[in-house]
């Protein structure tokens, strides 16, 4: 039988399986027993009746919307009879990077903690939990020391751990040995062999950057007779948002948004919607942030304030940032995207007295249910004198089931292992800026909430984690070396001659997915690109073309430094003729 | 007092070439006064000196205004009666005269006027106040005192019991201890407080836009680009209006938060503003927001524009304080004749030094100007006898695209298609430049690149111009006194002491590089399709410089492997 089928079977089954427990599944039944109810249903013509009628209805679209969003968020299931750890990442010696470096995070927070002797999460008493609910909206007017907190890593330190790959299996024409010196192996930092995408393959994907096509960011430039253009972009906007197909909405994204509608546009395409049943899950999330203090919390504040708010166009969203940041460190529904990320979520042990809080956890069905993590006050509370504030690395098991651990947890017992932070995300130095840019959108926090979660677990956990995965950061770092290579190498060569690697500069620009550094209306026109083809290929094509745009500077400089110096401010540039000119130069 | 004191005799005249002095007298100690003590030519006049240009106080023009006779070139910073449009009282008097007389004459221009919100004063139009507030249960109303500014004395209240004890206290204090001044008790104003602000991360704002008026018959107004959006440093919502930190947002009130960052600044450049709200609605809706803001200051300045006594002495600074509320609709709330110039940190002294420098370049107390110009500076000619057009004036890229459209259709004419894919390095302006050729360059002073584009090209110019000259001055043919020297954005270049020296420097509010050459004298070059060119002969600064330097040094001098020649190919 063709394994494409197969694929495609378990596919279905996954996605239906999906639905059974959600409440569009409810919802459909309700409207499908309601027609039923009606007293014009006949038996003969009853099932072909009630396809219609939800059809009619409006449900057909929703369920449309609601597979499309699982089938572009779970990719390419492996096949299943692989161990749960290779369908997450294939590559051994991938899994094995990736584990070390989750290994020297949690080292480094554990020594935070002892350092600090602070508690990983500690009970707020009832009047803190009252101050800090008071304070929820503007949270930026509190000034904590944080003065002893620092980033658990910046985006410097992963990129050295990604040179630091190798393949075992790999060998250079010359030699193994010789691998090790830059004139052996690729020319860049990346040494691993990666399968990526060729300027053909690129031409094809991204066709709709080719000339004749019109583009939101060239088009509705003031300076060229736009108003057709931009009539008509807006005319389609709102017809893609009057049909309410995902779609259409990501496909419309492909040539850009109008920005009146990008907002409601990406909602659809990213199939976000935030009825009443989500605003009580925030509230509910937020109930969390209240209960407890959490050490990430500190590290939230503190990347924020590092990030958002010295910069001059975003400090204005410090509080939202946090509404935002906080909640999602408390939403274990972020869990799920660790079955198809090479990352494990850390976990942490209760430290229990009585009869342990992990084992009601457990019985909870569902994960995404199973909130009271831990019940930390028994955890931790300072004047203890041995408290246990020790992550460890959890085995690559899932779902990560709250209180089953394996052997490797002996300093507590298994049953009170518990993921930490609840969402599994220990942020890093600028990671806050993945929501950012979005405040510009929604001017509201749970709809912002529900977006940048989506953008997360769909794009850019990718950002931070070691894997082959073809959007991976060393596959995407590999492919801005290769396209530098192969486009310039006169410019490639004449910047190794002053020492200066391009990816170090370009890494930052990769990792935040431009975020912070890009001028924001044309992030937003390039985050329209990763939402309408769904990857994140187009960063490192744009990041060789600003090397490629300003090449006449960078021919004029000669040293590392500068170099740095004259890409250090690329708010100017306008991203989508850049793109162009890479992919489709004239 | 009776004898009027002549001021500013002995103006020298202008000598070809050469500034006159300038003497001028400054009442404030802070930006104003950094910014005149550094302008060249300028002296400040001593105690008892005769003064061409005073930077003079209200107060000072209160008492001295009538007694002094100035000669013609003489300028001072303020109109007579200045308070007829900043005291709110007025203000308001004259915007409601105004709207009663275009209804008169038509429906739709008189709603134009509806900008303001309502507003009485106190204590004489109590009674008005509280028959409206009786209409309007339950809404906020804000007092504020009409003669002071910067928020000072400020409060907001929504029972009318708030307001007796006030008034109570007030009418005690000056019936205690001077009886005779009972009726001096102070004025207020009483005005509907905009409870539905628009916000931004959840935060209040307004807007403060610098308006020049340097005549009011005709009236002549310009308008500075960079405005800004003051931000409230906590969180809006109307349940706490006993916080006056969340309602005001003039800096001098925020200063005084607790939390209070100078460094941090709580502001958004009007660029910034209109970035977010075009990323939010879209380029139609703030198109509109924009018109609407023109409308405003177009509108008040016409109100008051026949009471206010014209001197063709006086110039006015306005800072007009904007709202806009969540329908996106603007609010004037106020207008000041002495805008804050206490700077609260570097980059709003940076503002504040541009302004008023821009300020005193349209004053022209050095002759300089034509009086065609629709641009100077960061000012944009906006009202001069009546609006001014697109055609005249082009307002890409600044907060104030008036008319976008007209552009457009000047546009149309040249564009086509293969110009659509183009790479834009530097702003559309450059573009819209290319095609409609130099003339433009004539009427507008243009500065069209960012700020930070500008250093970064102006300082590489520089540069690689320095070097080349450093290079060749070893070569034989050059004279021994030949001298480079890079200095602070200044480049000088001696040829020799017959020839005399260049001098190339960057002006950074102009975005222009400066030459003056011994040769062919002074020139401005704009930059414009990757090079700098002079706008009046539409040569670039290399091909002048190699012309010049190439009969100077008797040997070719080959300028083009440096950046931004004339044919520096990329």
């Amino acid at each position: 039988m063709d394994p494409k089928i197969n694929e495609i079977a378990a596919s279905i089954s996954e996605i239906v399986k999906k639905l059974n427990g959600s409440t569009l599944y409810s919802q459909l039944k309700r409207a499908a027993q309601k027609e039923v109810e009606k007293p014009t249903a006949s038996l003969a013509t009853l099932k072909t009746d009630v396809v219609e009628a939800l059809k009619t209805s409006g449900w057909d679209r929703l369920l449309r919307n609601k597979i499309f969003a699982y089938l572009s968020s779970c990719q390419a299931s492996l096949d299943q009879s692989l161990p749960f750890e290779c369908q997450k990442e294939p590559l051994m010696y991938m899994r094995k990077a990736q584990a070390n470096w989750e290994r020297r995070i949690l080292k480094s927070m554990n020594s935070m903690c002892t350092e600090l002797s602070i508690p990983l999460a500690r009970k707020r008493p009832p009047e803190e939990q009252r101050a800090l609910l008071h304070k929820w909206n503007e949270m930026g007017t509190e000034e904590p020391d944080l003065s002893h907190f620092r980033p658990v890593y910046a985006p410097k330190d992963f990129l050295e751990v990604i040179i630091s790959l190798r393949n075992p299996n790999y060998c250079g024409l010359l030699g193994p040995e010789v691998d090790e010196k830059p004139s052996g192996g690729h020319w860049g930092l990346i040494q691993v062999p990666l399968e990526i995408p060729k300027l053909k393959d690129l031409q094809n994907q991204f066709s709709e950057f080719a000339h004749g096509h019109g583009h939101a960011g060239v088009d509705d430039n003031l300076d060229v007779p736009s108003e057709a253009f931009q009539n008509e972009r807006n005319k389609i906007a709102k017809k893609v948002l009057d049909e309410k197909r995902s779609v259409l909405a990501q496909y419309f994204c492909r040539n850009g948004c109008p920005s009146g509608h990008r907002a409601e546009i990406w909602q659809l395409a990213l199939g976000v919607t935030v009825n009443h049943l989500d605003v009580l899950k925030y509230e509910q999330l937020k109930g969390y942030v209240l209960q407890h203090d959490l050490l990430v919390d500190s590290l939230i504040y503190k990347d924020v304030k590092l990030t958002a708010v010295n910069d001059d166009y975003y400090f204005v969203f410090e509080d939202y940032l946090y509404q935002v940041l906080l909640v999602f460190s408390r939403d274990t529904s972020v869990l799920n995207h660790f079955a198809q990320s090479s990352a494990m979520p850390p976990k942490s042990f209760i430290r229990a007295q009585k009869e342990p809080s992990g084992t009601s956890a457990e019985q909870e069905s569902s994960l995404t249910e199973a909130i009271p993590v831990f019940d930390v006050d028994k955890l931790t509370s300072p004047n203890q004198s041995n408290f246990n504030y020790t992550l460890i690395k959890s085995k690559p098991t899932f779902p990560p089931h709250l209180g089953i651990c394996d052997d490797e947890g002996k300093l507590g017992q298994d049953e009170y292992a518990v993921v930490y932070p609840p969402n599994g995300v220990i942020p890093f130095h600028g990671f806050s800026m993945y929501a950012t840019p979005l405040c510009y959108l929604y001017a509201e926090p749970v709809g912002l909430y529900y977006i940048f979660r989506q953008f997360y677990t769909r794009y850019f956990h990718r950002l931070h984690a070691i894997s082959s995965h073809p959007q991976g950061i060393v596959s995407l770092c590999l492919l801005f070396e290769t396209t530098l290579q192969s486009l310039h190498p006169r410019l490639c060569r004449h910047l190794q001659e002053i020492g200066c690697q391009p990816l170090k500069i370009a890494f930052k620009w990769l990792v935040r997915a431009f975020a912070g550094y890009l001028a924001t209306e044309q992030l937003l026109l390039l985050w329209d690109r990763v939402i309408g083809y769904g990857n994140l290929l187009l960063l490192p094509i744009l990041a060789v073309a600003i090397f490629l745009f300003r090449q006449s500077n960078l021919f004029l400089i000669t040293s590392a430094s500068g170099v740095e110096a004259s890409l250090a401010d690329i708010t100017t540039l306008h991203v989508v003729p850049l793109i162009q000119l890479v992919l489709f130069p004239t | 007092m009776s004898k009027a004191i002549r001021v500013g005799r002995g103006f020298q005249k202008k000598v070809a070439g050469d500034h006159r002095i300038v003497r001028y007298r400054c009442a404030l100690n802070n930006v104003i006064s950094d910014m005149l003590k550094q302008k060249p030519g300028w002296v400040e006049a001593k105690d008892g000196e005769d003064w061409d240009f005073y930077w003079c106080d209200v107060g000072w023009l209160r008492e001295n205004f009538d007694h002094i006779y100035m000669e013609e070139h003489v300028r001072i910073c303020h109109f007579r009666n200045h308070f007829e449009l900043t005291r709110k009282n007025l203000m308001v008097k004259n915007l409601k005269r105004l709207k009663k007389q275009l209804e008169r004459e038509s429906k739709s221009e008189s709603l134009k006027c509806d900008f303001f919100p309502m507003t009485y004063e106190l204590p004489s139009e109590y009674h008005i106040f509280v028959e409206e507030f009786k209409k309007n249960p339950g809404i906020v109303w804000i007092m504020k005192p009409i003669a002071k500014s910067q928020g000072k004395g400020i409060f907001l209240f929504r029972r009318l019991k708030d307001i007796t004890e006030w008034k109570k206290e007030g009418y005690k204090v000056n019936g205690d201890d001077k009886k005779e001044e009972t009726k001096d008790v102070e004025t207020y104003i009483v005005q509907r407080y905009l409870g539905n602000p628009y916000l931004i991360g959840g935060k209040k704002f307004d807007l403060r836009i610098y308006v020049l008026v340097t005549s009011y018959i005709p009236l002549k107004a310009w308008l500075y680009r960079d405005g800004f959006a003051r931000f409230s440093n906590t969180r809006f919502s109307l349940d706490s209006i006993d916080d006056s930190y969340v309602h005001l947002t003039n800096v001098a009130i925020q200063k005084t938060a607790p939390d209070y960052d100078p460094e941090k600044g709580c502001k958004w450049s009007l660029q910034q503003l209109r970035h977010y709200l075009t990323a939010k609605h879209g380029c139609e809706v703030v198109e509109k927001i924009f018109q609407q803001m023109n409308e405003i200051f177009i509108k008040s300045l016409q109100s008051v524009q026949k009471t206010i006594i014209n001197d063709k002495h006086c110039f006015e600074l306005y800072g007009y304080d904007i709202l806009l509320d969540s329908n996106l609709k603007l609010w004037l709330l106020e207008v000041n004749a002495s805008p804050s110039l206490t700077a609260s940190n570097q980059e709003d002294y940076d503002l504040k030094y541009g302004l008023l420098e821009d300020a005193l370049y349209i004053v022209d107390m050095e002759g300089r100007l034509t009086g065609k110009e629709k641009r100077v500076g960061n000012f944009d000619l906006m009202w001069n006898d009546g609006p001014i057009y697109a055609e005249d004036a082009y307002y890409v890229n600044t907060g104030f695209t008036m008319n976008v459209r007209t552009c457009t259709q000047i546009l149309g004419k040249f564009s086509c298609a293969p110009f659509r894919r183009k790479f834009f390095t530097h702003s559309h302006e450059m573009y819209l430049l290319k095609l409609t050729g130099t003339q433009y360059l004539q009427n507008c002073n243009f500065g069209s690149i960012e700020a930070r584009d500008f250093e970064h090209l102006s300082n590489l110019t520089l540069d690689s111009l320095s070097e080349y000259f450093e290079n060749i001055s070893e070569s034989e043919c050059v004279p021994e006194d030949f001298d480079v020297n890079l200095e602070g954005g200044v480049l000088t270049i001696s040829v020799s002491k017959r020839t005399g020296t260049y001098v190339i420097n960057k002006q950074a509010p102009n975005k222009q590089i400066w030459l003056s050459s011994p040769i062919s004298g002074p020139k401005r070059y704009d930059f414009v399709n990757n090079k700098w060119v002079y706008a009046r002969d539409g040569k670039s600064l290399h091909e002048l410089l190699e012309e010049e330097f190439s009969k100077h040094l008797n040997m070719t001098i080959d300028l083009s492997d440096l950046p931004y020649h004339w044919n520096f190919s990329r």
